[in-house]
Parts: C-alpha cells; sequence; structure tokens
C-alpha cells in the first residue's frame, strides 16, 4: 500500500488545505444551431445544451464522491454566440442570451460562457451587435458570461473594438446600478483568449474544439500554501529557488488532481477530455489566497517591489509543476491576481500598497490580467478603454494571455467599498492615476498592427 | 521435492536479528521465496515464504531458528503452505479502496468495520492504525478489495455514517487518488472504468 503517510497527506491537503477541482466545464458546439429563423435558434440551442450537459450534475457528484475531492462548480462554455447568431438582430440575441440563462439552470450549472465575439481582427456587423446587447444582456440574465477577444499576436490591437467597449462597460455598470455594477463582473476583454479555458467569466468553445468535450480548472493556493510554510518550518535558511521546487512540486499533485478527475468524469459521460487549466485562482475566503503565497514569499506588502518578481517565480513554477502531471495542461494555467476575489489584494489595494499601476506590471508575468479591479463610478470611457489597450498591448507584444476584467462602481469613489459576495468578492475602489487624459489617443481607433513576432511563416 | 512453509517472527528489534534468522535458514538449507517485515513501537516482525529440504522436520526448523536468535528471544511460528485453502488474492475483478478513520479513541470500531466489510465479501488487504493514548486520539488507514458488483459508493456512505456514529471522521476514496498525487507514473483508469465507456456509447 502506498505509505500511510501519503494518504494521509493527500486527505489533509483536501480537508484542511482546500485542495479542489475548482471546476469543470463541459464545451458545446452549437455552430449546428445556426438558423435564419429566430424561434428555431433558440429552442435548438436549448434543446441542444440541455441534452449534451444532462448528466453532467450526477456524474461530477458520483466522481467527487469516488475520490473525495470536492467539485466546487460545473459551467458551461458554448460557441461564440456571435458566430452562432450571425445576422440576427440585438433583439434576437438577447434572446438567445435568455434561452441560454434557461438552460444553465435546467441542467443545474451556475455560469454558461461563451454570449461572445472574436473580433480580434475586426469587427463582423454580428460581433458589433452582440457587443451592444451586453448592457441588456448581462443585467437581465443571471448565469450568463460575456467575453471578446479584442487582440492578438498575429491580428493586432482592434481599437476600434476597444473604443466601443469602454463605452458599453460604463454602459453595462449603469444598467446594474442597483447592483453595484456587477453586471461588468461577467465580461472579460481578451488579448489571445485561449480556446479552451473552462474558468470564467471568459470561457467559450474555441474553434478547433470537439462537439462536446470536458475541460477541468483545478486550483489550490491554500495547499501550495501551506507547503510553503511547512517548508520554512524545516528549512528557515530556503532559498527563492527552493521555494520555486515546492511550488512546482505541490502544483503537480494539484493537477494530477485535476486530470484523474477530469478524465473520469468524461470517459463516464462518454465525451472528449480536453485540457486541465491548472491556476492558482483565490476565493475570497482566507488561506485561498494568491496574495498570502506572495507574503510567505516575503513581499510584506503585496504591490511593494519585489511584487513582480516573486509573482514570475510562482506563475512559472506552477506551469512547470502542472505540464509534468499532464499532457493535456491548456486554458490559461498560471497565477490570477483578481484583486476583489483574493483577501489578501484586496487588503493591500485598500491600503494602498497595490495600485492599478502595479498590477499592471505584474500582469505582464502571470496568466490573467486585470482582473476583478473596482473602479470609481465617474471614470471616462476613454480612460477605461485606455487602460484596456495598455493590457492588449502586454499581451499582443509579448505572446500571451492578458485580459481585462474592469468594473465602475456607479456612484462610488476611491476607498469606498464594494461587496459582491460569494465567490466574487469585495475590495474598495482603486484610483486610476491620471485619468481623464486619454480621449485624444482612443479618439484615433483603428488598429495597432500586429507585432514583428507575427511574421512566422 | 521441496516443502513450503510460512515463518513468521517477533522479537524486540535489535541490531542483528535479521543476520540471525537468515544464518539459521540457511544452516536449513532453505531457499527464501518472499519476505516482508515491519518495525512498531520497537517490535520486529517478519514474515517470510521459504522452502526447505524435504527431510526438514517442522520442529526440527523452529527449534533451530530459535536457538541461533537465542539473544534475541524470538517467537517463531510455522505453517505449511496450503495451496487449495487460499483466497484468490490475484486482485481480479477488485478496485482497491482506501478507508481512512480517525478521531477520539472509541474502542470497537475496527471490529465493526471489519464485520462490515466481511458482510460485503470486502477483503482488508493492508492496515495501519495508531492510536495515541496520551491524546486519545485515534487513525487507521485500510486498504479494501471491493469486488467489482459491490455498491462502492453505497458502502462508503455506509462507512462513514458508521464512523460517525462512533464520533470518528471516516472517509473511503478510490485508490487512483492516492498514487496520482504521489507517484508520477500515468493513472489508469480502472477496467470497470472502459468497459462502461464502451457500453455506454
Amino acid at each position: 500500500m502506498p505509505q500511510a503517510e501519503e494518504i494521509l497527506s493527500t486527505l489533509r491537503m483536501v480537508k484542511q488545505e482546500n485542495l479542489d477541482v475548482r471546476t469543470i466545464t463541459m464545451g458545446i458546439n452549437l455552430a449546428g444551431c445556426a438558423d435564419h429563423d429566430p424561434q428555431r435558434l433558440c429552442d435548438a440551442i436549448y434543446k441542444r445544451v440541455t441534452s449534451a450537459a444532462a448528466k453532467l450534475s450526477e456524474v461530477c457528484s458520483l466522481v467527487s464522491s469516488r475520490y473525495g475531492i470536492p467539485i466546487v462548480n460545473r459551467r458551461l462554455a458554448v460557441t461564440p454566440i456571435s458566430r452562432v447568431a450571425d445576422g440576427h438582430s440585438r433583439e434576437t440575441l438577447v434572446e438567445v442570451a435568455k434561452t441560454l440563462d434557461r438552460a444553465a439552470e435546467k441542467v443545474q450549472v451556475d455560469l454558461i460562457g461563451g454570449f461572445s465575439a472574436l473580433v480580434h481582427g475586426g469587427m463582423t456587423a454580428s460581433g458589433r451587435t452582440l457587443l451592444e446587447t451586453l448592457p441588456e444582456v448581462l443585467s437581465t440574465t443571471d448565469r450568463v458570461c460575456a467575453s471578446a477577444n479584442v487582440a492578438s499576436s498575429k491580428a493586432g490591437i482592434n481599437m476600434d473594438a476597444i473604443a466601443l467597449l469602454g463605452k458599453i462597460i460604463l454602459e453595462i455598470a449603469e444598467a446594474t446600478a442597483d447592483r453595484d455594477g456587477f453586471g461588468a463582473a461577467k465580461l472579460v476583454i481578451f488579448a489571445n483568449a485561449p480556446e479552451n479555458n473552462p474558468f470564467m467569466a471568459g470561457a467559450f468553445l474555441g474553434e478547433g474544439q470537439p462537439d462536446v468535450v470536458i475541460h477541468i480548472g483545478v486550483s489550490g493556493p491554500g495547499v501550495v500554501k501551506r507547503a510553503l510554510e511547512r517548508l520554512h518550518e524545516s528549512h528557515p535558511d530556503c532559498q527563492l529557488n527552493d521555494i520555486a521546487e515546492e511550488i512546482k512540486s505541490t502544483a503537480f499533485r494539484v493537477t494530477r488532481v485535476g486530470e484523474l478527475v477530469g478524465r473520469e468524469v468524461a470517459a463516464r459521460l462518454g465525451v472528449a477530455f480536453g485540457i486541465v487549466d491548472l491556476s492558482l485562482a483565490p476565493t475570497p475566503k482566507v488561506g485561498d489566497s494568491v496574495g498570502e503565497i506572495l507574503q510567505l514569499m516575503g513581499i510584506e506588502k503585496i504591490g511593494s517591489p519585489g511584487s513582480t518578481a516573486a509573482l514570475a517565480l510562482m506563475n512559472d513554477a506552477v506551469k512547470k509543476g502542472g505540464m509534468f502531471a499532464s499532457s493535456s495542461v491548456g486554458g490559461l494555467s498560471g497565477a490570477f491576481i483578481p484583486v476583489m476575489e483574493d483577501a489578501a489584494l484586496a487588503d493591500a489595494a485598500e491600503s494602498g500598497h497595490l495600485t492599478l499601476e502595479k498590477l499592471e506590471a505584474m500582469t505582464s508575468v502571470c496568466s490573467v490580467g486585470l482582473d476583478m479591479i473596482p473602479l470609481p463610478g465617474d471614470i471616462d470611457a476613454a480612460t477605461l478603454s485606455a487602460i484596456i489597450a495598455d493590457e492588449m498591448a502586454i499581451g499582443v507584444f509579448n505572446n500571451k494571455t492578458t485580459a481585462t476584467r474592469l468594473i465602475p462602481i456607479p456612484g462610488k469613489k476611491v476607498g469606498e467599498l464594494v461587496s459582491f459576495g460569494g465567490l466574487f468578492g469585495a475590495s474598495v475602489v482603486m484610483p486610476v492615476h491620471a485619468a481623464g487624459l486619454s480621449s485624444e489617443f482612443i479618439r484615433h481607433a483603428g488598429n495597432i498592427p500586429a507585432p514583428l513576432q507575427s511574421l512566422r511563416n | 521435492m521441496a516443502k513450503r512453509y510460512i515463518v513468521t517472527l517477533m522479537a524486540a528489534n535489535r541490531v542483528g536479528i535479521l543476520a540471525a534468522v537468515t544464518t539459521a535458514l540457511d544452516e536449513l538449507g532453505s531457499d527464501l521465496q518472499e519476505v516482508s517485515q515491519t518495525v512498531m513501537r520497537g517490535y520486529f516482525t517478519i514474515i517470510m515464504a521459504a522452502e526447505f529440504p524435504d527431510h526438514r522436520d517442522a520442529q526440527v526448523i523452529v527449534d533451530h531458528i530459535q536457538g541461533v536468535c537465542q539473544p534475541y528471544g524470538v517467537q517463531v511460528c510455522l505453517k505449511e503452505l496450503e495451496q487449495d485453502a487460499l483466497q484468490d488474492d490475484s486482485g481480479q475483478g477488485v478496485e482497491r479502496y482506501f478507508l481512512t478513520v480517525s478521531g477520539n479513541d472509541t474502542p470497537g470500531v475496527i471490529r465493526q468495520i471489519a464485520t462490515r466489510l466481511e458482510q460485503e465479501s470486502v477483503d482488508i488487504t493492508d492496515l495501519y492504525a495508531v492510536r495515541d493514548t496520551d491524546e486519545g486520539s485515534f487513525a487507521m488507514v485500510m486498504e479494501l478489495a471491493v469486488p467489482a458488483g459491490v455498491g462502492a459508493l453505497e458502502l462508503q456512505k455506509e462507512l462513514e455514517e458508521m464512523g460517525q456514529e462512533f464520533g470518528l471522521s471516516a472517509g473511503m476514496q478510490h485508490e487512483n487518488i492516492f498514487i496520482a498525487t504521489h507517484d508520477p507514473k500515468p493513472v489508469r483508469l480502472s477496467a470497470l472504468l472502459t468497459s462502461l465507456e464502451t457500453t455506454e456509447k
């Protein structure tokens, strides 16, 4: 038998250190539902989603019990709707969103992503229409998540789309003002969006994916943190490379859990298994924080000098551990720094140690971007667009994925607390340095051409 | 034709016991087939499968080992290998699970669990348990061979509830999760699962 100590340590990771499968996301191809008739379109979508995901919940429960690993969320990701509903009106697109919402509820999943448009090379009419429906969609549905890929290393940066989105995000926040602008927490803007990302709000089923596929998101900042605490206890003189090894080794174990659970869920459902996304994705729960890991590495106040280097070490060590654990690592895979969803990051924002500008630097070495950032309600659209443009540039010119999930909080100013509750967490509104000075830049619009590295033929 | 015996030995652990045992076995002309040993709370125990020359008497074997190991005060036990009476441990058609129970020391829990497992024809293939009498706490890990056709999920719920009745926390998981987290080798989904795949398609 494996050493009793190994058994007990695995159980400790689950019971005390918050090791879990963060999400099992079923990707469903809706391209075949396309129809000129809006009613037939919606019916086909509803039928396809509910039949593909009929057994998802039940199978997840079974596998979760078998291995004693909690599967925290079950989610769906569909073909970008701007493609599926190409040629349709705004009204129809809103109907489609409501259909997705109902279908998700029927199969007991909490979020359904894919109300999306891929516009990195230029907006289709349908893409533009979809983006314009976002304020209504994100304020009248509960489970629908939206995203837009506005830039890629091959296509450059679509500044027309970014200029439009600055305004739309403000409208989304306004439309959900009664919920502190929560609608904007369900929209992610990407550069180099992954096709197989299981995490929300940015999950959608990319081109080239099978009809139905299971992607897994595992997480375990708590497990990593505890491993580092034990390392410091046994080796108080440990160096940064020792820390990197420990993170890597822990990431290996966490990824293996995800792959085992994911492959078995896929096998039992009779569908394809896609990827494991090993991301250290924090939740507001204490002990489940990425920021706390940085603190353990000696960054007393997150946002102070050293934060970027420490995060780079962590992100890379996580990826390396994951790569050995599974041949199918994908999605975002790295460390997330969502301010509202991480208690330690939110604290640092409140004390002023962590600023938007430092976060931007940190996004250049980790896997998501400017995530769950609450901003002043009176921010102007051009500044929002310019923040997005900066983040897209980091992604495009460094051949990595970056993203923004910026939330203007209607009626709130810098330093005021906003709380979305549950997994979405809380934070004070963060200031934007030198805001209100980007209108001319954004007015130019057009596109920023693809960088040198894009010519790889 | 050689005679096969299972030999067990127990004594307070001291340096040199194994050397003495193997010397004795050598002198008896025996050939070791398989060995397993454990040291627990300062006591050494070993179980061996060995082949002896046909003419070697059982009592002679015991006396000789005991004699050579005199300084260690060993207790020796001998059993003739009975091929037919053995249960099938080949592991065909079983899935391995691990049952862990921990909490405050409560008499009778191992017995109750073992009895329930016997009713389901679940074999306990390995066990580790430790009781901390000072703290009054208790932790146990049992390796189980669960035959195909036994409802593992129901059994799991029952055992977990049983543990709770004793005021203990109990859990049962399939071995794959422990292999996955501690061994870099690829984890194969069980044969039962692959047959499920093919029937569902």
